[in-house]
């Protein structure tokens, strides 16, 4: 009976040790488990798996499937599920699929709403990879920022000015051979098209609710007007879109509709393409649009966003749409290892489509201008710019001043819904343009102050 | 009187048929339980208790209990108020119209005319086609410039109308449409009921001495009464409801003048990420649609003698 007992005891204390020297030999493990955010190399990264949604016309998707399988021959140890992006999900839908982690990892973002998902802690902050600094000089600054944390959570991959198109056809039956710079000349066609009576209209301005609109269709010519994109006090804190030239820019809607220059539809079919209006403000996906769809013979020119007569043109005068790339945070995954493999490996694909090589494609498939600062000089990049003819040249040139919206508050979106509120206003006929921005930085401000 | 007399056997065995039978029937009604405990119960129980809380998206959470702070904001809201206004306008104009339509031709397909199975198929076309695409389709019609009800106004001389684009009428076009869309669906319904009124009933109100007209009102469209109230109550849910046709035809403008209760839910909601609000909104299109519902019943709910 004693020595059943001593056998136990025995045993019990080999357990003991084999117990010690297992954790001990796990912690060891541990402190040799590597740090996939810094790690030089990863290629002995276990196998990852990360989302990616590639976006909107069929060339795009196929280029997207394409840049998958290439991507997966350079890193075979990378997964990359790819699929086409749901619908809405740029920018209202998104939120169910992150939560349910069916989102792509890798997001395509606009900078206004970057802001939402950094204060909820959405994003991981780039910046945060050692590479990250040497990526970034790469691309044009004006068109990136740097959160008020210091960190950087997207990197710019391709942008477009927002500028005028003119049909050489309209202008030209009323006179006009360029772009008209100022307001009055441009109200000087306008009015021109007016009495030909034919029916025809100088512009079709937008009339959409969503806040967005603002910022492609009427923040051009406040940024053309005031000569900055700033409609937030630099502390966050009240709004100042309502100052003297802001005013003016709406009023130059104002005057299009009440003199009845303005086609208010909202056309499913380009009414520009179609001969109805004389001028659309687009960004240069329009060229590849010319190019797809208009009939054939049509012509058209290019010109910079008017300004206020008897101004000089600011270091800024149009808004540079940007499309960013960012992460998006993995919900539902603790902090660790398993997290940090899909950031990098993340990371990894998102290098790889804003490599000159992949750049230069996605500008051959969509039109959209690669923020790459040497982009003229690229050589990669020399036969698309010739397939898309001087046009584009003429465009980038034209559209070398424009910036990127106000980065001032993280309530961007909400002011920017305020300001397309008050320029609905002027478009229906329900206020004076100064009436309108003034309530409109009134409701701006009570939601600053609501974040305060 | 007499009894059936129970054996020992079978008075044994009953109570484990029926416990066989419990069991048999818990099987077939189960899917239905499940579906109506995850896709009814579940998220009425989550859209009450998310009205009265901070409902964190990221999380999934409800991280504050916030009382009826939400549904304050919600009385003080004036774009809330508008959207009713909008559904109301909607309500007005597009029940009457459709159900009444739907009688009509009904009533019209109910006699022995030319081709009336094509007429039949055709009146119900719409409700069968998607409602995305009709509003597509309508949204071309109703242009200002180019549409074709413009085009054909102007044969006349009328002057073109801005359709979507003036926001004092928007919601009508809009409730036009919709009546346009839900004849067909009315007309189906009335059919069924114009032909379950007995012959019988209309021959001797004949022989009598009653003409078409007294006929109608006097016979049918008394019988008609359970059918009305239906289809009242069901044009009152989905009216309530609309969401697709304003979406696409107009994405709630001009100045919020066809952003109907479900549209502002969607944009509170999932535009603006506030979903403890969006509930509120969702509870309040709930009670207002059970109070209209129980009101209109006793409003046109009328015994047959």
């Amino acid at each position: 009976m004693e020595s059943t007992g001593r056998k136990f005891r025995l045993m019990l204390a080999y357990a003991l040790v084999l117990m010690l020297l297992a954790s001990s030999f796990a912690g060891a493990v541990r402190a040799e488990a590597v740090d996939w955010i810094t790690a030089e190399d990863i290629s002995d990264m276990p196998e990852t798996t990360i989302r990616y949604w590639f976006y909107e016309s069929p060339e795009l998707t196929a280029l997207g499937a394409k840049q998958i399988e290439e991507f997966q021959a350079l890193y075979p140890n990378i997964k990359v599920h790819g699929s086409t992006a749901p619908d809405n999900t740029d920018n209202e839908m998104l939120m169910p699929y992150v939560t349910s982690r069916t989102n792509s990892n890798i997001h395509q973002s606009v900078n206004n709403e970057d802001l939402w998902y950094i204060d909820h802690g959405l994003l991981y902050p780039l910046s945060n990879f050692p590479d990250f600094e040497e990526v970034f000089a790469r691309y044009d600054p004006d068109l990136n920022y740097r959160w008020k944390d210091g960190n950087v959570y997207s990197i710019s991959w391709y942008h477009t000015p927002m500028l005028m198109y003119y049909s050489k056809e309209l202008l030209n039956s009323v006179g006009w051979d360029r772009a008209p710079e100022t307001y009055s000349e441009f109200f000087e066609i306008a009015q021109k098209i007016k009495d030909l009576g034919t029916g025809k209209w100088m512009m079709s301005p937008a009339i959409g609710e969503e806040w967005w609109q603002w910022e492609f269709a009427v923040q051009p010519f406040y940024i053309a007007a005031t000569g900055s994109s700033q409609v937030i006090s630099e502390d966050g804190t009240k709004a100042i879109f309502d100052s003297e030239k802001g005013v003016k820019a709406i009023e130059f809607f104002e005057t299009l509709v009440k003199n009845d220059y303005a086609l208010i539809e909202n056309a499913d079919i380009s009414p520009f393409q179609t001969g109805q209006i004389a001028a659309v403000i687009e960004g240069s996906w329009e060229i590849r649009s010319i190019k797809d769809n208009a009939p054939v013979g049509f012509e058209y020119f290019v010109g910079p966003v008017p300004i206020p007569d008897g101004q000089e043109r600011g270091p800024y005068d149009t808004f540079s749409f940007v499309r960013n790339l960012c992460i998006i945070e993995e919900l539902g995954v603790p902090e660790g290892e398993e997290r940090d493999r899909v950031r990098r490996a993340s990371w990894e694909f998102l290098k790889f489509l804003i490599s000159d090589e992949q750049m230069a494609q996605h500008f051959n498939a969509s039109g959209d201008i690669p923020c790459t600062v040497d982009l003229l000089e690229n050589p990669l990049f020399a036969p698309v710019l010739e397939g898309y003819g001087d046009v584009m040249k003429q465009f980038m040139e034209l559209g070398k001043n424009g910036i990127i919206g106000d980065m001032n508050s993280i309530y961007e979106v909400e002011v920017m819904d305020k300001m397309q509120q008050a320029y609905l206003k002027v478009i229906h006929g329900v206020a004076i343009a100064k009436d309108a921005l003034a309530q409109g930085v009134v409701e701006a401000d009570e939601v600053l102050e609501k974040g305060r | 009187m007499s009894y059936i007399r129970v054996t020992g056997d079978s008075a044994q065995s009953r109570p484990e048929k029926r416990k066989r039978w419990d069991r048999i029937a818990l099987l077939f009604i189960a899917p239905y339980v499940i579906f109506t405990l995850t896709f009814l119960i579940y998220p009425l129980g989550m859209a009450i208790i998310g009205s009265l809380a901070k409902w964190d998206m990221i999380s999934n959470s409800f991280v504050q209990f916030t009382g009826l702070s939400n549904y304050v904001r919600l009385v003080n809201d004036p774009k809330f108020w508008q959207s009713v206004l909008n559904s109301l306008i909607y309500f007005v104009v597009q029940i009457p119209l459709a159900i009444v339509g739907g009688m009509f031709v009904a009533n019209l397909l109910n006699k022995k005319i030319i081709a009336r199975d094509l007429f039949r198929g055709l009146y119900f076309l719409p409700v069968i086609t998607g409602s995305v695409v009709l509003a597509i389709l309508w949204r071309w019609m109703y242009q200002s410039s180019n549409g074709i009800i413009n085009y054909l106004l102007s044969l006349i001389g009328v002057e073109p109308v801005k359709w979507l684009t003036d926001a004092s009428i928007t919601m009508l076009s809009i409730s036009l449409m919709k009546a346009w869309m839900d004849v067909g669906f009315y007309t189906i319904v009335f059919l069924a009921g114009y032909q379950s009124i007995s012959a019988e009933l209309l021959d001797a109100a004949k022989v009598d001495g009653a003409n078409d007209i007294q006929v109608y009102f006097k016979i049918k469209l008394p019988l008609l009464n359970p059918t009305i109230v239906f289809c009242i109550m069901m044009a009152t849910i989905w009216a309530f409801q609309i969401f697709n046709e304003p979406y696409i035809m107009t994405g709630g403008g001009p100045l919020g003048s066809s952003t109907t209760m479900t549209l502002l839910l969607y944009k509170v909601g999932f535009i603006e990420h506030n979903m403890g609000y969006a509930s509120t909104i969702g509870v309040a299109i709930g009670i207002i649609i059970f109070v209209t519902s129980i009101l209109e019943r006793r409003l046109f709910e009328r015994e047959i003698e």
